[in-house]
């Protein structure tokens, strides 16, 4: 009896290639929350990132990825890509996240104030600066991670961060 | 350390992620600089607005949708003399293009050149006999002198 949970995501990936399903389920279970909460707080609507959820789990599927790479990198760039594009299709809407979160939380307490708030902090963002606040704050990336998922160099990665806190700041003072 | 290296370290500083030695270096310009330490609990304010935050889960059915798209991975495709049956295909494909094309210039100069090599003699030019062409060409007056 194998026990995934001990298994690397490379390992995983590896044995998902030679046929085994079990393995990509394991590789779901492990990575599908972070990548969603990303989604999420990215597009701000839950329906939304269950679609670039499957897009980004079926790409992985079908992928022939290098043993070298970084899968992680590289499933966060397939999701931020799939973001992007739904990005040019739509503009966030508070008004809808505010019906999901209710639905979902259930009770509008301090809590659903509070997430609104930072969903609406978020949604101020331009989707650039958003992408690495969310990167950097809510997945705990290093900046060279960051880097590595949008494919640009760090110094643009951490100007962006810089901007971005610069206007969270000022928003957070008001 | 400057106030403008500060900004470097702002986010790191708060979510500790740097190094000792740094730390230190941040620690004590902070000690001194009541700007920089402003800008500290202004980062920090932002930071923990996010610490806490809800983390979301997809629905059950997600993890349904993707298992119905995917297809697993297929077991390796039979090999030819060891090699990829595309890449062997490719070269039998190479081979039969220059088979064709050698066989059709092969009839393409056949048709162009006659089976037998026919001489033609020409018959000799007559060439004028240009000095006495000169020789008479000459005025009439010249002539007389000659």
């Amino acid at each position: 009896m194998i026990d995934y949970t001990k298994i690397e995501i490379r390992g995983l990936y590896k044995k998902f290639k030679q046929g085994d399903e079990k393995a990509f389920k394991a590789l779901y279970t492990r990575l599908s929350g972070s990548l969603f909460n990303y989604c999420v707080r990215l597009l701000g609507d839950w329906h939304l990132a269950e679609d670039v959820l499957v897009v980004t789990f079926t790409k992985l599927a079908n992928s022939n990825l290098d043993e070298r790479g970084n899968l992680k990198a590289w499933l966060y760039r397939v999701a931020t890509n799939a973001c992007y594009t739904l990005f040019r299709k739509k503009k966030t809407e508070l008004k809808y996240y505010e019906q999901q979160l209710r639905s979902a939380v259930g009770n509008p307490g301090p809590d659903f104030v509070k997430e609104l708030r930072i969903q609406r902090l978020l949604t101020e963002l331009p989707e650039y600066q958003r992408i690495v606040v969310v990167l950097k704050f809510y997945e705990r990336m290093t900046y060279q991670d960051i880097a590595d998922v949008l494919c640009c160099p760090l110094g643009t990665v951490k100007s962006r961060m810089h901007q971005g806190l610069s206007k969270l700041r000022s928003m957070v003072k008001e | 350390m400057k106030c403008s290296e500060m900004k470097n370290y702002l986010i790191d500083y708060v979510l500790e992620e740097l190094d000792s030695e740094l730390q230190i270096q941040v620690n004590e310009h902070l000690a001194i600089c009541k700007k920089c330490r402003g800008e500290i609990l202004q980062t920090e304010a932002v930071i923990d607005s996010f610490k806490d935050s809800a983390r979301f889960k997809p629905t059950p059915g997600v993890y349904g949708k993707i298992s119905e798209q995917i297809r697993v991975a297929k077991p390796e495709r039979p090999r030819i003399f060891g090699m990829p049956r595309s890449l062997v295909f490719a070269l039998g494909a190479f081979l039969f293009g220059i088979v064709v094309t050698r066989s059709i210039d092969a009839i393409i100069v056949n048709v162009r050149e006659p089976s037998s090599i026919e001489v033609r003699q020409e018959a000799p030019r007559k060439v004028p006999f240009s000095d006495t062409v000169e020789f008479y060409s000459v005025p009439a007056k010249n002539l007389a002198r000659i």
